[in-house]
């Protein structure tokens, strides 16, 4: 009794944690795109770094919790 | 213990449901759009059928996006002449940000440029990134794909367009 009620508990944490996943789309990380999602101490500071990396690489985007919603690398 | 593999198989099931597959549909009949440009006129994309149309899902707040914009009328205006057309379309959610963007560009985009804010038409075309740009063929074809944008694709873009343009 004790055991298929493990595997019962076990099967629903599995499935809560499988479907719990929600896929942002590509097109919908507009507001993860923001500086402020940018996982740092000091966004604002960090914003500015990026900004000077990107006009020394000629690189642009790939900021933020989700590089910029491009998918690209 | 066939209780345990039950329960992975279970949780494999789940996990496969939730992910999404995007295919590359390269090589197959480009689905319809049906959308309103910015002046609020009807376009459909079968009314370009025999002509080049790259079709770019954009929106303002991707870097590559921003990046890719003003080579796309650069493209335009070298080979609209030819055949081409371009068609943008925007997925931001509030349609002032598109405006804000075009005001910065220092040359308005004279291409057709769409807004779909409800995400139909990436979801049609299972767009798996920003930008994603698809080269359609004078048969409606997709024949490339292209995810992203860097100065290295500009040579692979023309190269692309004068082949296309240079079919049947």
């Amino acid at each position: 009794m004790k055991k298929t009620f493990i595997i019962l508990f076990a099967l629903l944490v599995l499935g809560i944690l499988s479907t719990s996943c929600v896929t942002v789309q590509p097109w919908e990380r507009g507001n993860l795109s923001k500086p402020i999602m940018i996982f740092d101490k000091d966004p604002i500071k960090k914003g500015i770094l990026l900004h000077y990396i990107e006009f020394h690489e000629g690189s642009s985007g790939a900021t933020g919790s989700q590089s910029g919603g491009c998918g690209c690398g | 213990m066939k209780m345990l593999y039950f329960s992975i198989l279970f949780s494999i099931v789940f996990q496969l449901s939730n992910f999404n597959a995007y295919s590359q549909e390269e090589g197959t009949k480009a689905p319809e759009i049906i959308l309103r440009t910015q002046s609020g006129a009807d376009f459909s994309l079968s009314s370009l059928s025999g002509k080049v149309v790259i079709v770019d899902f954009w929106a303002s707040w991707c870097g590559p996006c921003r990046l890719g914009m003003p080579f796309l009328q650069q493209l335009y205006e070298e080979y609209k002449a030819k055949g081409l057309e371009i068609v943008g379309i925007n997925l931001d959610t509030k349609q002032e940000n598109i405006e804000k963007f075009i005001n910065k560009l220092s040359k308005k985009p004279s291409f057709t440029i769409l807004w779909d804010s409800k995400g139909g038409t990436p979801n049609t075309y299972k767009v798996a990134g920003m930008p994603t740009t698809l080269f359609i063929d004078k048969k409606g074809v997709i024949r490339y794909r292209h995810i992203g944008f860097k100065e290295e694709d500009k040579e692979t873009y023309r190269k692309l367009i004068e082949q296309l343009l240079g079919e049947q």
